[in-house]
C-alpha cells in the first residue's frame, strides 16, 4: 500500500529518491514500532520477581524472534545461556550509524536464570534444532527465570548486527543503492499462490497463528488413568497451518488428528505449535506445553530368610536361594519336614493410598521328631523398585513358630502348629517420587488368624499348609 | 435270601473279583494303614530280668531275726546275682521288716514277692508302715521329648480296687540318676492307668514325658510297698507280688 502510493508523485521528485518527509516518516514509524514491540516482547511484569515458566518461554521466544529480525544471530551449537546472553547485548557502535532496527538489548538486562533442575522436573531448555526455547522434563536447562537488580547493572557488552537494510554510509540519501538486499523500494516478499491453500486477503504483515489446544490440560493424574488419550485441536483457519507436537522433548511430529495414547510415566510433557503452511500469510504460533504428572511406584516383592533358631536338637535346611526354610528330623515312614516358604508377589504398580501383595509366607506343618524344630526366623523382605528409580528397600520381619508336640493321648486335631507374624511392619526408608515422599507399611493377613498383641497367630493343621499374605500400602507423607 | 446276601458279601471281599481300580484303592488303604502304624514308634528298653525268671537272680532278704526276734532293716545291692537291688525297713525296732523274695520259679512264672507287710494305727489314724523297695538302674539315658512307659503287674493276693492299691502305698516308679521322676502314687490322668487283669492282679502303667532338656542320668525302676501317706488297711502280714516289668520309649513327634 505504501509502495503503490508513490507513483502518483512527480517523476522528477521520484527520480531523486525519497523526500525528507518520507525519510522522517519512515524513521519515526520504525522507531515507534520498534519501541512498542520492544515493550511488548519484553512482556515483563516488573512487580513480579520470578516468571511463570510457560510465560518465560513465550517471552524469550518472542524476544528471540525480534532479536533475529533485527540482525541478531545465533551461532551453531549455542546453548540457552549463550542465546540469552546475546539478547542482552546492544548493537556495536561501529554499526550504529547505518544500522536500521533496534539497537538495544531484546530482553530485560535483569533477567537471570538458575539451572540444574531435579530429574524429571520441568525446566526451560534451548532446542537448538528448532531454535526455540521450550519446556521439557529432561536435558540441560533452567529451573527458574527471575529478575535480579544486580544483574541489570552488569555490562552485557555489544555485538555487530547485520540487517538487510542499512542507512546510507556514502550517499546523502537514506539508502546507499549499492547496499546488498533490496535497496529498491518494493515488497520484500512476494507471495506465490498455492491453489491448495485457501485464498486469503492480502495483508501487509503475516498473521500470527493461534496456538493449538492440547487436551487434557496439565495436571496430576492417577496412574490408572494411563494411557491418557491425547488430542490436539487447531483453531486456526483451515488449511492455513498444521500442528506439530513432541512428547517429552522427542522428535517433532505432525498431528494427524484423532487420539494418541500417552503411556504411563511419572512426568509426561507434550508441546505443540501451529506451523504456517504459507509464510507470506501467517507466522508460526507460540508453542504450548502441557505437563502430566503421576505419582506411582512399580516393582516386585521378594525376600530371603536371614536367621533361624530352633529347639535343642534343631535341624534345618535352607534352599531355593534362601526362600525356603525347612526343619525337623524325620525318622520313620509317614514323617515329613515342616517348612516356611516365602513366595514373592507379582509385579505391582501402586499409587498413593493403594495396596499390593508383597508376597506370602507359606507354613507347611509336617510331622517331625520333637525337639528338632525351628522356633524363630527372620525374613528379610525386599521391595525391588523400577519406578521411580531402580533400587531395593528392605525390612526384617521376625516370625515365631510353635511345633506342637503329639503326645500319644492327644487327638490329630490337636496337632496344629502355630506361626506368629507381626501384624504391622513398615519400611524404614521413604520413597521419593518426583517432589513427594511416600512410606510403605506392611500388613500381615491370614485365614483363621487371631491377633495377639502386635502379632497375628496363625494355626496350621497337621499335614497341611497355611498362607500369611503380606499386604503393602503406599502412604504419602505430605 | 440271607444266604445269597452273605455269599455276595463274602465274594466282594475276594481280591480276585475286584477291578484294577478297586485293587488300587485297597492297596492304598492298606499302605496308609501301614504308614499310620509305622509313624508311632514304641521302642522297647530292655529291663534285665524284668520277668524275674532268670534263675541266677533268685534270693531274699528281710524278715524276722533269729529265734523270731525283730529283724533288722536290710539292703542288698544287688540282691543275689542281680540285676535287682533290694532294701527293707521295719518299724522302730518293734516290727520286723518285710521279706523281699525273687523267685524264678524254675524259669517259668517267676515273681518278686514282698511279704510280711504291716501297718500301725494310733487312734484309728495311720501311723507307720513297714517298707520295702526293689530297684534297678538301666544303662539308657533319659532323652529329650520322649514318653517313657513303665508297666508292671501287681498281685495283692486279695480283691482290691485300684484306688485302694494306691492307698496301700504299693506302686512303681521311674527314676533318673537315682531320683524318682514319676510314681504311680502321684501321677494322674494320661500318665497313669491301672488295669484289672484278674481278680487280684492289676497292671499298672506309668508314663513319664521328658521335655526339651530332660534330667541328666540313667533311667531306673522302683517297685515299692509302704510308701505314701496311706496305710495297709487290710491288716498285717500282707503279700504283694510284682511281675512282668517292662519299659518302652515313644519318641514324640511335632
Amino acid at each position: 500500500m505504501f509502495v503503490k502510493s508513490l507513483p502518483s508523485r512527480p517523476r522528477r521528485y521520484y527520480q531523486r529518491g525519497t523526500g525528507f518527509a518520507d525519510v522522517f516518516l519512515t524513521v519515526a514509524v520504525m522507531s515507534a514500532t520498534c519501541g512498542v514491540a520492544l515493550q511488548q516482547v519484553s512482556g515483563v511484569r516488573r512487580g513480579t520477581e520470578e516468571l511463570n515458566r510457560n510465560e518465560a518461554v513465550k517471552m524469550l521466544n518472542n524476544s528471540l524472534a525480534a532479536y533475529l529480525d533485527n540482525g541478531g544471530s545465533i551461532p551453531a551449537g549455542a546453548s540457552g545461556d549463550t542465546v540469552l546472553s546475546r539478547m542482552k547485548k546492544s548493537a556495536a557502535e561501529v554499526t550504529e550509524g547505518t544500522f536500521v532496527g533496534v539497537k538495544g538489548p531484546f530482553v530485560d538486562a535483569r533477567l537471570k536464570t538458575s539451572g540444574s533442575p531435579q530429574t524429571n522436573q520441568p525446566r526451560i531448555v534451548w532446542d537448538s534444532g528448532k531454535q526455540k526455547f521450550a519446556v521439557a522434563s529432561e536435558g540441560a536447562g533452567w529451573s527458574r527465570v527471575y529478575y535480579d537488580d544486580a544483574e541489570g547493572l552488569q555490562d552485557h557488552g555489544t555485538e555487530t548486527r547485520k540487517y538487510l537494510h542499512q542507512f546510507a554510509s556514502e550517499s546523502c540519501w537514506v539508502w546507499d543503492y549499492s547496499d546488498a538486499g533490496t535497496g529498491q523500494r518494493g515488497p520484500l516478499r512476494v507471495g506465490v499462490a498455492d491453489p491448495s491453500v485457501g485464498q486469503l486477503p492480502l495483508l501487509d504483515d503475516p498473521v500470527p497463528l493461534g496456538p493449538p489446544v492440547i487436551n487434557p490440560s496439565s495436571g496430576v493424574f492417577s496412574h490408572h488413568d494411563f494411557p491418557l488419550s491425547l488430542t490436539i485441536t487447531n483453531g486456526n483457519v483451515p488449511n492455513s497451518s498444521e500442528v506439530l507436537y513432541q512428547i517429552n522433548g522427542g522428535a517433532w511430529q505432525v498431528w494427524q488428528g484423532g487420539q494418541e495414547p500417552l503411556e504411563k510415566s511419572l512426568t509426561t510433557t507434550v508441546t505443540a505449535y501451529a506451523q504456517a503452511r504459507e509464510m507470506n500469510g501467517y507466522t508460526d504460533s507460540d508453542p504450548v506445553t502441557e505437563t502430566y504428572i503421576s505419582y506411582f511406584m512399580r516393582g516386585q516383592g521378594a525376600g530371603v530368610f536371614m536367621t533361624q533358631t530352633g529347639e535343642s536338637q534343631f535341624l534345618y535346611d535352607l534352599t531355593q536361594n534362601g526362600t525356603n526354610l525347612s526343619w525337623g528330623k524325620t525318622e520313620s515312614a509317614g514323617q515329613s519336614v515342616s517348612s516356611l516358604e516365602l513366595l514373592p508377589g507379582s509385579v505391582f504398580e501402586a499409587g498413593e493410598g493403594e495396596s499390593f501383595e508383597l508376597g506370602k509366607l507359606r507354613y507347611t506343618n509336617g510331622v517331625t521328631r520333637a525337639g528338632t524344630n525351628a522356633k524363630t526366623a527372620t525374613v528379610r523382605l525386599d521391595l525391588s523398585l523400577s519406578v521411580p528409580a531402580t533400587g531395593t528397600l528392605s525390612v526384617d520381619l521376625p516370625v515365631r513358630m510353635m511345633n506342637t508336640i503329639h503326645y500319644p493321648w492327644t487327638a490329630e486335631n490337636e496337632h496344629s502348629d502355630f506361626l506368629w507374624v507381626p501384624q504391622y511392619t513398615s519400611l524404614s526408608q521413604t520413597i521419593t517420587i518426583l517432589d513427594r515422599q511416600f512410606a510403605v507399611s506392611i500388613l500381615a493377613q491370614a485365614d483363621s488368624a487371631v491377633v495377639e498383641g502386635t502379632e497375628i497367630k496363625v494355626p496350621i493343621g497337621e499335614g497341611v499348609s497355611a498362607d500369611v499374605t503380606l499386604i503393602a500400602t503406599v502412604t504419602a507423607l505430605d | 435270601m440271607g444266604n445269597i446276601m452273605q455269599q455276595k458279601s463274602l465274594k466282594s471281599l475276594s481280591v480276585r473279583s475286584r477291578s484294577p481300580l478297586q485293587r488300587a484303592g485297597l492297596a492304598t488303604a492298606i499302605g496308609l494303614t501301614l504308614v499310620s502304624v509305622c509313624r508311632a514308634e514304641n521302642v522297647t528298653i530292655p529291663v534285665p530280668n524284668g520277668d524275674f525268671e532268670t534263675a541266677g537272680n533268685s534270693g531274699s532278704i528281710g524278715g524276722s531275726g533269729p529265734l523270731g526276734l525283730v529283724g533288722p532293716n536290710t539292703s542288698a545291692s544287688p540282691l543275689a546275682g542281680g540285676p535287682w537291688s533290694a532294701a527293707t525297713w521295719g518299724i522302730l525296732g518293734l516290727v520286723s521288716p518285710p521279706v523281699i523274695t525273687i523267685n524264678s520259679n524254675g524259669a517259668s512264672d517267676g515273681y518278686c514277692r514282698i511279704s510280711g507287710l504291716v501297718g500301725l494305727k494310733l487312734l484309728n489314724l495311720p501311723l507307720f508302715n513297714t517298707h520295702a523297695v526293689v530297684s534297678q538302674t538301666l544303662t539308657n539315658q533319659a532323652e529329650p521329648f520322649v514318653v517313657y512307659t513303665l508297666e508292671a503287674d501287681v498281685d495283692r493276693s486279695t480283691v482290691l480296687s485300684a484306688s485302694l492299691l494306691a492307698e496301700d502305698g504299693v506302686g512303681i516308679g521311674l527314676t533318673v540318676n537315682g531320683t524318682e521322676v514319676a510314681s504311680s502314687l502321684t501321677s494322674t490322668g494320661n500318665f497313669l492307668s491301672v488295669q484289672l487283669l484278674s481278680s487280684t492282679t492289676y497292671r499298672i502303667t506309668l508314663k513319664y514325658a521328658t521335655g526339651e532338656v530332660p534330667p541328666a542320668g540313667s533311667l531306673g525302676i522302683r517297685l515299692f510297698t509302704g510308701e505314701g501317706s496311706g496305710l495297709l488297711h487290710t491288716g498285717v502280714l500282707q503279700d504283694v507280688k510284682f511281675d512282668n516289668v517292662r519299659l518302652t520309649a515313644f519318641k514324640l513327634e511335632a
